[in-house]
């Protein structure tokens, strides 16, 4: 048998990033990296972002914060401060790999850009994340979730007719980034990593010619076909699309054979779903079928659909609300949710853990985010060796 | 001559289908590896049937979308109900480093090609399963596309207006899965590098997305509370929506999180009544959004959305152009960057992909380095250069439809 080992050896990881990058180093601390997040005296501005546990504004309770900083351990430091920036550098000799994600030039202009700290740590990787990247026209833009999400094209594909283009309702343009190896400095652009989702809508500008955005609700756009995507049931909604020709047109005999099953009068159980190349589809026939589909999902309730879908085999899902996937028991089975203890509230909490399942290397959430400068004494003491009264004194003087 | 490549010498073999399995296998290609993908015209990936094609006409080297999914690869035809394809699948695996896949989990054992089967041939080989709901558990059978997964894993129902239907146009975790796939293999990857010991990854596309996830999951498990759509809200800016702007369907979004940014915002726009005190603060325009949202539409529809964005963007507001195709393709940060790239496709002729890395590495080159590859372009590439198998072994299956 194999033994359990980390993904990752223990590198150790200087995290400065801001919410643009609190989830590059948790990834990296769930895969086993010692990850020392620092935060500026007071801590980082996410702790304000709600929503907090019990409701509860304050920085220790700030769900975001917590979300995104799993597995790392925490200090606080003023890198604007001179002895702020030597306890840094101090600290980056033992380090492998720096995180960060101010504006750019501003590392530089308090003497830590790549150039600077490479002298320092000559095998140094250095990962800057930022909203558009280091040069470039827009490299001093202010960016917020939703800028990004428009400028990188994510915008252009959801929306109705009568309504402007809309986002997700949760910030999402942040956790777009990875990690890549090497000794070296990394220059991330977030807008980049957004387009990267949207490619088919340059495709279909650079092929077609057609400009604006794909606003036709939650549907896809496939010619001149309005294909439905997610279909109103009973109690909710659920996810469907058809498909028709080889391989899987014949599985729509399936859908059809059970609403005929359960009583509904289709009309088209004499259509050779399978014979039907997808190309030759058009809106007239769509409009056609497309009554019977809905009069099927708005009879049957999430739970009969998919319990239908997995006996028939079809590609029929649930729309699921947070709640309702997480008391799925495929996740109880594979053991993905897991238990963080927070002793300071007096209670645990569900986490979402395997990124992955290894026998070899597993990954999961070691502990919960840091509480601001909860690693202040363990870090520059016991590690760097600073005496209790010098930490004392940099406390005092806003240092840390 | 460029800069070295930071995967240079990895060998994958690429036994993936539509989004989430090419992508993750053209990170590590556009990184330098030798990817061969294996795929068969008898059933060909579905993305080579996808629109759109170049000149509209279908053909199976002919979809942009496949084009945009598998730049750098080498393909390799093998028909793989054929034994003796399945024997050369496995002299392909013997050569490699990692296996990538995302069929349903049987399917490559019902080749005997399993990671229990492999090893007994590659021994150190890492191989990684992209299922929609992973090997194992109640629901490991159950297929789903990305816009099914994404629907179960709960984007669908945050993405959206409260008192109207869900969205999932977008096969969110088929884009996000990846860059944790590749962590994944990067982490395998260095574990074998000290101890030599290789490893089956079993990644179910849904766990991976329901990271991206984490504060909603947390506001579930700590105040039992659901996230529900709230179309563009926020609760920390208002203004924040995307407004519409002189032109067809020409839109900008504007956000305004602090009173100092609304101060910058209202010296543009210049509309008297938004200089109220009613609108001072971050309370009193998240009551008033709507009234705000009305006002600033007057402004833009009055503007194109470059002129919006850089108009606010000079005095320090959040603002950008909801870019469509032609603005993304057109987009001056992106050629700044050269996010861009042409190659002259067999078919397809002259295309433009971006780079797959959305970074630039000060030593190392993040490619792309070719053309997505027609079915089985390189099959006897394949064979000849990369497996050295002779010729008088070869040829002869060619007439029994194993290659194809």
């Amino acid at each position: 048998m194999p033994t359990a080992a980390n993904p990752l050896p223990p590198l150790r990881v200087l995290d400065l990033t801001n919410i643009r990058g609190h989830f590059c180093g948790k990834v990296l601390g769930d895969m086993g990296c010692d990850v020392v997040k620092i935060e500026p005296p007071g801590g980082d501005p996410a702790r304000d972002r709600g929503p907090f546990v019990d409701d509860v504004p304050d920085r220790n309770r700030s769900l975001t914060w917590l979300a995104y900083n799993t597995s790392k351990r925490g200090i606080t430091l003023n890198i604007e401060s001179e002895d702020g920036r030597s306890l840094l550098r101090h600290m980056l000799e033992k380090a492998d790999i720096l995180l960060e994600s101010f504006d750019p030039g501003y590392l530089d202009s308090l003497g830590l850009g790549y150039a600077e700290l490479r002298k320092v740590k000559p095998d140094l990787v250095m990962t800057s994340i930022t909203p558009f990247g280091q040069e470039g026209p827009y490299r001093d833009y202010v960016d917020s979730d939703i800028v990004l999400m428009a400028l990188g094209g994510f915008m252009s594909e959801n929306g109705y007719p009568d309504s402007p283009p809309i986002r997700m309702s949760l910030d999402q343009a942040y956790h777009h980034r990875e990690t890549a190896g090497g000794g070296q400095y990394l220059d991330l652009s977030i807008q980049e990593a957004i387009m990267l989702i949207v490619d088919p809508v340059l495709q279909h500008w650079l092929i077609e010619g057609k400009r604006g955005t794909n606003r036709v609700g939650p549907a896809m756009r496939r010619g001149d076909v309005q294909m439905q995507l997610i279909w109103p049931c009973k109690d909710g909604y659920a996810a469907w699309r058809l498909f028709t020709g080889q391989p899987v047109g014949r599985r729509t005999h399936r859908i059809i054979d059970w609403a005929e099953q359960d009583g509904q009068n289709t009309g088209l159980k004499d259509v050779k779903w399978a014979e039907i190349d997808m190309n030759d589809i058009t809106p007239e026939m769509m409009d056609v079928w497309d009554v019977q589909f809905d009069e099927f999902f708005r009879t049957h309730t999430k739970s009969q659909l998919v319990q239908g879908a997995i006996e028939r085999g079809l590609m029929l899902y649930p729309v699921n609300t947070v709640g309702d996937m997480m008391s799925d028991s495929q996740f109880t089975a594979r053991d993905y949710f897991q238990e963080i203890e927070h002793p300071e509230l007096g209670r645990s909490a569900k986490y979402p853990g395997n990124y992955w399942k290894s026998e070899v290397t597993p990954v999961r959430v070691r502990g919960r985010a840091p509480l601001i400068g909860e690693h202040n004494a363990e870090i520059y003491v016991d590690e760097l060796g600073l005496s209790p009264e010098r930490l004392v004194a940099f406390r005092e003087a806003g240092v840390v | 001559m460029g800069k070295p490549r930071m995967l240079e010498g990895l060998k994958v073999v690429d036994f993936t289908w539509a989004i989430a399995g090419p992508f993750t296998a053209r990170y590590l290609a556009d990184n330098g590896a030798t990817v061969v993908k294996v795929e068969s015209a008898r059933r060909v990936d579905a993305m080579r049937t996808f629109q759109p094609y170049k000149d509209r006409k279908p053909g199976i080297n002919r979809s942009a979308v496949y084009a945009a999914m598998n730049s750098s690869k080498l393909s390799l035809g093998l028909n793989m109900t054929k034994p003796e394809a399945r024997e050369i699948a496995k002299k392909l695996i013997a050569w490699c480093d990692i296996v990538v896949e995302n069929f349903a989990p049987d399917a490559m054992g019902n080749w005997g090609l399993a990671y229990e089967d492999i090893v007994k041939f590659n021994e150190n080989v890492i191989m990684i399963s992209m299922s929609s709901m992973g090997a194992t558990g109640p629901l490991a059978h159950y297929h789903g596309l990305g816009f099914h997964i994404q629907g179960f894993a709960g984007f669908c129902n945050i993405t959206g207006f409260p008192d109207r239907s869900p969205f999932g146009a977008v096969a969110y975790t088929d884009f996000i899965g990846p860059p944790l796939a590749i962590s994944a293999l990067m982490g395998a990857l260095d574990h074998r590098r000290r101890t030599g010991e290789g490893q089956h990854i079993d990644m179910a596309q849904v766990e991976g997305g329901i990271h991206f996830l984490g504060p909603a999951v947390l506001d579930y498990s700590f105040n039992n509370r659901d996230a529900g759509r709230r179309g563009n809200d926020s609760t920390y800016a208002a203004p924040h929506n995307a407004y519409a702007c002189a032109g067809d369907d020409r839109w900008c979004v504007i956000s305004v999180f602090t009173d100092e940014q609304w101060r910058a915002l209202v010296s543009v726009v210049g509309d008297e009544a938004l200089r109220d005190d009613r609108f001072a603060t971050l309370a009193g325009r998240l009551e008033r959004r709507r009234e705000i949202d009305e006002r600033l539409g007057e402004w833009t529809r009055a503007r194109s959305p470059q002129e919006v964005m850089e108009s606010l963007q000079t005095v320090g507001v959040p603002a950008g152009v909801v870019s469509d195709g032609a603005d993304l393709e057109q987009d001056k940060q992106f050629a700044a960057r050269n996010f861009y790239q042409h190659f002259d496709h067999l078919e397809i002729g002259d295309y433009t992909t971006r780079r797959q890395t959305p970074v630039l590495a000060s030593d190392a080159d993040t490619g792309p380095y070719s053309e997505a590859p027609m079915l089985g372009q390189h099959t006897e590439y394949v064979l000849t250069e990369l497996l050295h198998i002779p010729d008088e072994k070869w040829v002869p299956l060619m007439e029994q439809g194993v290659f194809g």
